[in-house]
C-alpha cells in the first residue's frame, strides 16, 4: 500500500514526458511476443543512428529500465560462452522460428490374479496384484514379453526452424494419481526432463547431414519399421547421455544410399562417495565411475534393402569412486578396481517390402570386461550398468566380465495390402495384420580375476560366484484382425524358454486383444486385454522378475487383465 | 435423478471437455439415450466439444474454489479470449565435461594412468567464491506464459540434469516446477511503467551482463528468491530522465520440519533454519536509456521458535548495493557495482537471500565467515565487482548500421573482488579477488573461435590458494548471431598447492584431491 501511495504522488508532482522515449508496454514484456501484426520485421534496425532495437549479442544497446534480471530468464547462468551469441531476452530481429507441440500417452489398469498355497482364516485363495506378478514381466531381462502394459507419459516441446531445432522432453513412468492411491510415493518416476537436444539439419545438397547435440537416446537395431517391435528391445543397444552424434547420408549411383553415422557421449555426472545407498536416491551404485561411450554405424539402402553394421564402445577409467570393500576378496575393491569397457558388434537387415511386409533381422555380439565400474550409459536389452550385466547375464562372480550374443527377426505382412494389389491400401478398411517375432540369447560369463576368494578358490563354471551360461530362446506370432472403423482383435501367442536346458523354467502365453479407436487410422487406442500363463505347477523363473521371491505364496500370477489407453500427437 | 446433458462448449478452442453450466433434467430415456451415444457413437469432435458425466472433470484442477468466489471457474470461456495468448520460451544448456588428471598412488592390472572425470574435478563450484562459469553447469528451462497484456501467468520447468544422462536419482536436481507467478503490467499512465510480479519466483540484483548475470554467473548484489511479490514502477521524466522504483517481499512456501535427517534427496535440508522473510527495495535513476544509477537494500530475517538451538537470536542478513550501468551504444556496455553483506546471528537465516550464489547463513558461513564454536554466524562482505563488453565490427563500423551479420571481435573484461570481516580467526580479513577477459572472433556464419584467462584467487595473502584457467573455444551455430550454439571447448586449470576442490556427498572441500589440469568440454545451448 505504501509503495501504491509513494508511486500515485511521485507521478502526481513528476513533470511527465509526453512521449515515452523507450516504447515499451511494460517491464518484461521483452519476454512476451508481439502479436504477428506488430512483429518487428527484419531489417527494421538498419537505422544509421547509434541505436539498434534488435541488437542480438552486440553490448551496448540494452534500452530496459530495470534494478534486477527478469525472473523470466535463466537465474543461475553466465553469459554464453564465446559471447558471440546472444543473451536469453536479448532483442533479436525477425525470426522463423516455431513452435510444435508433441507427445504420448499411454496409462494402463492392470489386475495379475493369482492364488495363495495357503488361505489363512478370512483370507481368499485367489490372489489380486496391481503390478502383475507374471513370468517374463521384468523389463530388462533377457526373457522380458513386453505384454504388461506399463504406463508412460510423455511431453515433446520443439522450438526452431528447418536448420536447428531445440527439443525438450518432460516424462513420467508412473502418476501422481495412482502414486496418491498407493500410498507410496515414487519419486524417481517423476523424471521431468528426460531428454533435452539440439538437432541441425544443415543443407548440404546432394548430401543429407543431421547432427544432434544434448542429452537424447541413440537406439540401434530396433526390429520394427517405427518401434522396437513387440519385444521393445533395441537389438543392438542403446545409448543413453550427454553428448553428439552426426549422420551423413550420401548418396551414390546404382541407387545406393549410403549413411554413415557416428557419436560420443558421457554422463553428465557421477555418483558421489559417501551417497546413502537406499530408495530416496533409487540405490545408487558408487563403484561406477565416469563412463564415455563411441560409436559408429554404417549402411547400404538398395531399392528399400538396408544392411548395417554397428560398432559401440563404452569405457571408464575413473579413480574417484569408492565401491564398498569385500572382505573376502584378496584385494580392496576401494582402490584397485579395474577400468571397465563394453563392446557391441552388430550386423541386422531391413527390408520394406511394400506388399510383401516388412523384415528386420539382426545379430549382436556384446563383449564386457570389468563392466562392474561402468554406468548405465550404453544399455543393451534395456539393461544397464556392471551390476546389471552381471545380475542378469553374466552372474555375480563374473566382475562383470562375460559375452553375450543375441540374434532377432520380426517380419509384418498385412493381408489387406497384399491382397488388394495393385490397388493401393492406406489401411482405411478391413485388414489381417501378421507377425512374427523371436529372439535367441546366449549369455557367458565369464571369470573375474578379482573375483578370486580369499581361501584360493577359483572360478567355478556354472558356479553362483564362478562362469555363468544362459540360453534363452523366446518366440511368439500375432494376429490383427482390424474389421470395424472402430473396433480390432488381436490373438498374441508367445513362447518363452529362461533356459534352454532348464525345461520347467519355460512358459506359454495367449493373449487376446480387443482394442477400440475413434477411426481406421485413429492415434488413439482403448483396449482390454487377457493373458493367460501356461507354465508347469512348481516352475519359478530364476532369472526372473525379482519380486517373485517377495511374495508369500512364491506363486507367479496365471491370468492378466489389462485396461489400457494410449495415443501421440 | 438428474444427468448432464450433452451441450455444445461455449468456447471450443478450449482444449478438454469442459461443463457446460444449467444442467437441464433428463427422462430415464433421456439418460439411456445419452448413454448409447456416448458410448456407440465415440468421436473426437465429441470428446472435445461436450461434457457427459457426474463428477468434476479430471482435466480441471483438484484444489478448493478460487477465493473470493467472484472469479470465473476453471473452464468457463472468457469473454474476451481473442486478448489471451499462450507463449512459449525456454533455454537448453547441455555440457559434457570431461577432466583428465593422472592416477594417484600405484596402478593396478587393466588400470590406465590416465583418468577420466564427469564433472570434472575442478575448483569452482558454484556456491563459492572460485566459481567461474568457464564451463557451466547443466540447466535446462521452458517458460510456458499465458496472458494478455495486462496479466500473464506464468509457469517455468526447469531441472540440473537430464535423466537419460543420470547416473543415479537425485530429486534436488530434477526441479519440476521452477517458478510459478503472475505478472500484471496495469495501464497507470503513458508516461508511467507498473509491473508487479506474484508468486513463486527468484530476482537477481547486480546482473554484472547486459542480459544475463555477466561472466560469472553470479549476482553482485544478492539474489533474492522465495514466493512473494515484487512491484517495479518506471518513470518517465523530462529530459529523458527515467526513474524505476522496486520493493518487494518474499519468504518460504514451508519449513524444513524438525527431525529431518539431511541427505541427498532432500538437498541436505538443514532443519536448524527458520522461516525466513525478505523485504528488499530498489530505486534507480536512468537518462536515456543509456546509463542507470541503482541503489539496493535488502533484509532478510528470521524470528522462528523451531530454529535450533531455540536460544539462538533471531538472525538476519542485510545487504545494501550500489551499482553503475552504461549501455554506450558502440562503446559497449559497462557495469560497476558495489555491495555491502552483513550477517547478524545469521544461523537460522535460510536461503531465500543468496550473496555470492552462498545460500542464508549456512552459505555465509560456510564460504566467507565461518562460524563459532556454538555455531553463530556473523560478519560482513564488502564486494565489488564489474564487467565491460565491447564488439569492434560494431564499433568500426559506425556510422554504418551493423547488425551483427557479418564477422565480428567481442570482448570482455570482468572481475569480482571481496573482503571478509568475520569474528572467526581464518575467516576474517580474507580478501577474495577474480578477474578475466574473454575475446570472440566471429569470423563465420556458421563458426568463431573464442578465448578466455581467468585468474581467481581465493586469498589474497594465501598464493597457494591461486590458480588460473586458459581456455580455447570453437563455436559452431546456425547462423550470425543465432540461439543456439556447439561449443567444443579446452581449458587447462593451472592449481596452486592450496587450491581445494569439493567432492563428495554432501560436497566438502577436501584438501587431499589433486584437481584435475585439463578439461575438454562440449557444450549445446539455445533459448527461445
Amino acid at each position: 500500500m505504501k509503495s501504491t501511495l509513494f508511486i500515485a504522488s511521485l507521478a502526481s508532482v513528476a513533470s511527465l514526458s509526453p512521449s515515452t522515449l523507450y516504447a515499451q508496454q511494460g517491464l518484461g514484456s521483452e519476454f512476451i511476443d508481439p502479436p504477428e501484426d506488430k512483429a518487428d520485421k527484419p531489417g527494421a534496425d538498419a537505422a544509421p543512428a547509434d541505436e539498434k532495437k534488435n541488437a542480438g549479442y552486440i553490448p551496448g544497446y540494452r534500452r530496459m529500465p530495470s534494478v534486477g534480471l527478469s525472473p523470466h530468464a535463466p537465474q543461475n547462468l553466465p553469459g554464453l560462452p564465446g559471447a558471440v551469441t546472444p543473451s536469453f531476452g536479448a532483442p533479436l530481429g525477425g525470426s522463423e522460428l516455431r513452435f510444435e507441440f508433441h507427445g504420448y500417452l499411454a496409462s494402463s489398469f492392470r489386475m495379475g490374479v493369482g492364488k495363495r498355497d495357503t488361505a489363512l482364516a478370512g483370507q481368499k485363495v485367489t490372489t489380486l496384484h496391481a503390478d502383475p506378478i507374471v513370468p517374463g514381466g521384468a523389463y530388462g531381462w533377457l526373457e522380458q514379453t513386453n505384454l504388461v502394459p506399463g504406463p508412460w507419459s510423455q511431453l515433446t516441446f520443439q522450438y526452431g526452424n528447418d536448420t536447428v531445432r531445440a527439443t525438450a522432453i518432460i516424462g513420467a513412468w508412473s502418476l501422481g494419481r495412482a502414486q496418491d492411491a498407493t500410498g507410496y510415493a515414487q519419486t524417481e518416476s517423476q523424471i521431468w526432463l528426460n531428454d533435452a537436444f539440439l538437432t541441425y539439419t544443415p543443407k548440404v545438397a546432394p548430401f543429407g547431414l543431421a547432427i544432434t547435440a544434448g542429452v537424447f537416446q541413440d537406439q540401434y537395431g530396433q526390429m520394427a519399421q517405427y518401434s522396437n517391435g513387440q519385444y521393445g528391445i533395441p537389438l543392438m543397444g542403446a545409448i543413453q547421455g550427454m553428448g553428439i552424434k552426426s549422420a551423413l547420408l550420401i548418396p551414390l549411383e546404382g541407387g545406393v544410399d549410403l549413411t554413415v553415422e557416428g557419436g560420443f557421449k558421457g554422463d553428465l555426472a557421477r555418483v558421489p562417495a559417501g551417497i546413502a545407498i537406499d530408495a530416496t536416491t533409487n540405490f545408487p551404485r558408487p563403484e561406477e565411475g565416469s563412463t564415455y561411450a563411441a560409436h559408429g554405424h554404417v549402411s547400404a539402402t538398395w531399392k528399400n534393402v538396408t544392411p548395417a553394421l554397428h560398432y559401440v564402445h563404452s569405457w571408464s577409467q575413473d579413480d574417484v569412486y569408492s565401491p564398498p570393500d569385500d572382505p573376502l576378496t584378496l584385494v580392496n575393491e576401494n582402490t584397485s578396481w579395474p577400468d571397465g569397457s563394453l563392446d557391441i558388434y552388430g550386423a541386422d537387415i531391413r527390408a520394406n517390402m511394400a506388399r510383401f511386409g516388412y523384415f528386420y533381422a539382426g545379430v549382436s555380439h556384446v563383449v564386457g570386461k570389468d563392466t562392474v565400474s561402468l554406468s548405465n550409459l550404453v544399455q543393451f536389452m534395456n539393461s544397464g550398468g556392471g551390476r546389471d550385466f552381471m545380475e542378469r547375464f553374466w552372474g555375480f562372480g563374473s566382475g562383470g566380465n562375460g559375452e553375450l550374443t543375441l540374434a532377432g527377426l520380426e517380419y509384418r505382412l498385412s493381408l489387406g495390402t497384399l491382397l488388394r494389389y495393385p490397388q493401393d491400401f492406406w489401411g482405411v478398411g478391413p485388414d489381417l495384420t501378421l507377425a512374427l517375432f523371436g529372439v535367441y540369447g546366449s549369455a557367458k560369463g565369464g571369470c573375474d580375476q578379482f573375483s578370486e576368494q580369499t581361501d584360493g578358490s577359483v572360478c567355478i563354471p556354472g558356479g553362483d560366484l564362478g562362469e555363468f551360461d544362459t540360453q534363452v530362446a523366446k518366440y511368439g506370432i500375432e494376429g490383427i484382425y482390424s474389421f470395424s472403423k472402430y473396433v480390432l482383435a488381436t490373438l498374441r501367442l508367445d513362447a518363452v524358454h529362461p533356459d534352454l536346458d532348464e525345461d520347467d523354467q519355460t512358459f506359454h502365453a495367449i493373449t487376446p486383444r480387443l482394442i477400440f479407436r475413434s477411426d481406421w487410422q485413429a492415434r488413439e487406442t482403448v483396449g482390454i486385454q487377457y493373458t493367460g500363463y501356461l507354465f508347469e505347477e512348481d516352475a519359478v523363473p530364476i532369472n526372473g522378475d525379482t519380486r517373485l521371491v517377495n511374495t508369500n505364496s512364491q506363486n507367479p500370477d496365471q491370468h492378466m487383465f489389462a485396461l489400457f489407453a494410449t495415443m501421440y500427437w | 435423478m438428474t444427468l448432464m446433458t450433452v451441450r455444445q462448449n461455449d468456447n471450443p478452442s478450449w482444449i478438454g471437455a469442459r461443463r457446460s453450466a444449467g444442467p437441464r433434467p433428463l427422462t430415464a430415456l433421456g439418460c439411456f439415450a445419452v448413454l448409447l451415444t456416448v458410448l456407440l457413437k465415440v468421436q473426437p469432435a465429441l470428446a472435445q466439444d461436450t461434457t457427459v458425466g457426474l463428477g468434476l472433470d479430471p482435466g480441471a484442477p483438484q484444489i478448493t474454489n478460487v477465493a473470493g468466489g467472484i472469479t470465473p471457474a476453471y473452464g468457463q470461456a472468457s469473454e474476451n479470449d481473442q486478448d489471451w495468448r499462450f507463449d512459449f520460451h525456454g533455454m537448453v544448456l547441455l555440457p559434457l565435461r570431461v577432466g583428465l588428471n593422472e592416477r594417484n598412488g600405484p596402478i593396478f592390472v587393466d588400470q590406465k594412468k590416465t583418468v577420466l572425470h564427469t564433472p570434472p574435478v575442478v575448483p569452482g563450484s558454484f556456491e563459492t567464491f572460485e566459481y567461474t562459469a568457464v564451463a557451466p553447469d547443466p540447466w535446462v528451462q521452458l517458460n510456458f506464459s499465458y496472458g494478455n497484456p495486462i496479466v500473464t501467468a506464468t509457469v517455468i520447468v526447469a531441472a540440473r540434469t537430464i535423466a537419460n544422462a543420470d547416473t543415479f536419482f537425485n530429486p534436488p536436481d530434477h526441479i519440476g516446477v521452477n517458478d510459478a507467478f503472475f505478472t500484471y503490467r496495469p495501464r497507470v499512465h503513458e508516461a508511467i511503467h507498473v509491473n508487479v510480479n506474484l508468486g513463486g519466483f527468484a530476482s537477481n540484483y547486480g546482473h554484472m551482463g547486459e542480459y544475463d548475470l555477466g561472466r560469472y554467473g553470479t549476482p553482485l548484489i544478492a539474489r533474492v528468491s522465495g514466493v512473494g511479490s515484487t512491484g517495479t514502477a518506471v518513470f518517465d521524466l523530462e529530459h529523458d530522465f527515467q526513474v524505476v522504483t522496486e520493493v518487494g517481499i518474499q519468504g518460504q512456501l514451508t519449513k524444513t520440519p524438525v527431525g529431518i535427517q539431511p541427505a541427498a534427496w532432500n538437498g541436505f535440508a538443514d532443519p536448524n533454519v527458520g522461516s525466513t522473510f525478505a523485504l528488499h527495495g530498489h530505486a534507480a535513476l536512468g537518462y536515456m536509456g543509456k546509463a542507470q544509477l541503482g541503489l539496493h537494500y535488502i533484509s532478510a530475517f528470521a524470528q522462528d521458535d523451531r530454529a535450533n538451538p531455540t536460544t539462538q537470536p533471531d538472525g538476519g542478513i542485510s545487504v545494501f548495493g550500489l551499482d553503475a550501468r552504461l549501455t554506450l551504444g558502440r562503446f559497449g556496455h559497462f557495469y560497476l557495482g558495489y555491495g555491502r553483506t552483513d550477517a547478524d546471528e545469521a544461523r537460522s537465516v535460510s536461503g531465500v537471500v543468496r550473496v555470492l550464489n552462498a545460500a542464508g547463513g549456512a552459505g555465509l558461513a560456510d564460504e566467507y565467515f565461518g562460524r563459532d564454536a556454538e555455531g553463530r554466524v556473523n560478519g560482513a562482505l564488502d564486494t565489488f565487482g564489474g564487467q565491460y563488453d565491447f564488439s569492434l565490427g560494431n564499433f568500426l563500423n559506425y556510422p554504418k548500421a551493423f547488425t551483427g551479420k557479418s564477422p565480428d571481435i567481442v570482448g570482455s573484461l570482468f572481475g569480482i573482488y571481496t573482503g571478509t570481516d568475520s569474528p572467526i580467526t581464518g575467516y576474517d580479513d580474507v580478501g577474495k579477488f577474480k578477474y578475466g577477459m574473454e575475446i570472440g572472433y566471429s569470423m563465420l556464419s556458421w563458426f568463431a573461435l573464442a578465448g578466455r584467462v581467468d585468474r581467481v584467487i581465493n586469498n589474497l595473502d594465501d598464493d597457494s590458494q591461486t590458480h588460473a584457467i586458459w581456455t580455447g573455444r570453437a563455436v559452431f551455430r546456425s547462423d550470425f548471431g543465432s540461439q543456439d550454439q556447439l561449443v567444443l571447448q579446452y581449458s587447462n586449470y593451472q592449481s596452486g598447492s592450496g587450491v581445494q576442490v569439493k567432492d563428495g556427498s554432501p560436497p566438502q572441500r577436501d584438501p587431499s584431491i589433486d584437481p584435475d589440469d585439463h578439461v575438454v568440454s562440449l557444450m549445446a545451448s539455445m533459448w527461445w
